[in-house]
């Protein structure tokens, strides 16, 4: 293997290493963003009061980040086993 | 082969006899070949748990007895799923096809004690190393003991070893600080508790996966020195696949290593280098495991303890404000550029008494040099003992003498009111 061949798998070593190793945690997070974002409801018992409760579009977008990851990781290990 | 002759000399001239002497001597020396082989396995094993494991333990993502279990079961499993055919160990780095025989085995035993005091040595000075670097030195110093300057590979040493050790840090900490970066910036609005227990399993998630790419990488160096030994003994021929008790054995040897867990090397990881959070945890591992399966897969192998360690780096640069102790990384990094050379120097020195004593004598006295070396190591590990309990104690009070006398002062105020606290 020589210099050029090194710096061609170099390249792609980097490439994929961003898109994997800081895109998978970079989804994670998103997923952790969206299942912890809440929304504000006027109280209906006291008036001019507000609740929080979880966001549904929040909760469905953050659990389908994390799928993404769990999907990702899956096909990781697949690929292991069959390399 | 002194040994050899004599035998040869007392014994009755009947044939039959003779070759039974030297199928004897020679069986002991493969099994000694062997022996070895999987005690270098071992050391390989404890030496990298840390790489894995050491950021999950540190922020408390998972016990340290756990952790260490979870990562030897993952390196077990990873031994087994390593398919691929262990390529002739070293290969393009030392000229091993010109010898055959009791001289190969000499050249690969004496190469594994090389790697083997040095793993042994970084270990107990807390130091993570590569245990590739280790093996390579080694090699290359028996290789060259034997050989002279034609049994290296020079056009191989740069592109296989010089480079990848240059670049697999610099590139690991490169995508663990963009990764660090982006959590961080991406959670600001995630609440404390949220963020912690969702990183904690992130950090479980990723720690895993670089024990299984662990396991299917470290282990198969191992498995092809066996190999190696075999096909010059004879038992089998190169084309032959892996035998299963090899690889059996090499991942069984692996994982107990791993369970062992070399917890000098994980504190240092896991609390000197860095002041981790979980979401640097997760970071860190994530880009090794990505670094590391990516490398291998591409035929670039990159040093495992090279990658985890610049990831722990680089996840300390990506976060605004946190501790990276950079005057250990230096220590490090010398202890680095010293591996090869100081394992290449150990193994020639084995070699040439292994081959002056001769035979299987000589091979029995340099194993006792390890035996002997390993002991002593162990021995002195034993002033300063790092286990489960403390691996996780702050790292201030032990190893700067400014914060020690405060520790000092403070702790002597508290005794007067509060039951001792265990100092390690």
């Amino acid at each position: 293997m020589n210099i050029a061949d090194v710096a061609g798998s170099l390249l792609k070593v980097i490439a994929v290493g961003l898109l994997l190793g800081a895109g998978l945690p970079a989804v994670f997070a998103l997923g952790l963003r969206g299942v912890s974002r809440t929304v504000e409801i006027a109280d209906p018992e006291v008036p001019g009061e507000v609740l929080t409760r979880t966001s549904r579009t929040g909760m469905i977008l953050g659990l389908l980040c994390f799928g993404l990851v769990g999907l990702a990781v899956v096909i990781g290990i697949g690929w292991i086993i069959l390399n | 082969m002194a040994g050899l002759q004599q035998k040869a000399i007392c014994t009755l001239p009947k044939s039959g006899v003779l070759l039974h002497d030297v199928i004897v001597t020679e069986l002991w020396i493969l099994s000694l070949v062997i022996i070895t082989a999987l005690a270098f396995d071992f050391t390989n094993g404890f030496h990298d748990t840390g790489n894995a494991m050491a950021t999950s333990i540190a922020t408390g993502a998972l016990k340290p007895k756990l952790a260490v279990a979870l990562s030897a079961v993952l390196n077990l499993l990873g031994a087994f799923l390593s398919v691929a055919v262990a390529a002739t160990v070293a290969k393009g780095i030392v000229n091993l096809d010109s010898i055959t025989g009791e001289a190969l085995l000499t050249v690969v035993f004496a190469g594994l004690v090389g790697s083997i005091l040095w793993n042994v040595f970084t270990w107990l000075k807390g130091m993570p190393s590569s245990s590739s670097h280790a093996l390579f030195g080694g090699l290359i110093g028996a290789a060259l003991a034997s050989m002279g300057f034609s049994g290296v590979a020079w056009g191989g040493v740069l592109p296989k070893i010089i480079v990848p050790a240059l670049l697999a840090p610099v590139v690991a900490g490169l995508v663990a600080a963009v990764g660090t970066r982006l959590i961080y910036k991406l959670t600001h609005q995630v609440p404390g508790k949220t963020k912690e227990t969702g990183f904690r399993w992130g950090q479980v998630g990723s720690a895993s996966l670089v024990s299984l790419a662990h396991g299917t990488n470290d282990a198969q160096k191992t498995m092809g020195v066996i190999f190696l030994a075999l096909v010059a003994h004879g038992a089998i021929s190169p084309d032959s696949p892996m035998p299963f008790w090899v690889k059996a054995s090499c991942a069984a040897v692996i994982a107990l290593g791993t369970y062992l867990g070399g917890w000098r090397i994980i504190r240092t990881l896991g609390k000197g280098l860095v002041e981790l959070d979980s979401p640097q945890g997760m970071a860190a591992e994530s880009a090794s495991a990505a670094i590391i399966l990516t490398s291998s897969s591409l035929g670039l192998p990159l040093s495992t303890t090279h990658v985890a360690t610049g990831s722990i780096l680089g996840t300390g640069l990506g976060r605004r404000g946190a501790t990276v102790r950079w005057a250990l990384a230096g220590r490090m990094a010398v202890a680095w550029i010293t591996t090869i050379p100081a394992a290449a120097a150990v193994s020639a020195l084995c070699w040439a008494v292994a081959h002056f004593v001769g035979g299987a004598a000589g091979m029995v006295l340099v194993f006792g040099v390890l035996a002997a070396g390993c002991f002593v190591m162990w021995r002195m590990s034993r002033q300063d003992p790092i286990n489960p309990d403390n691996v996780n104690d702050d790292w201030e009070a032990e190893n700067d003498p400014v914060e020690e006398t405060t520790a000092a002062r403070f702790s002597a105020e508290q005794n007067s009111s509060a039951p001792l606290m265990a100092v390690s």
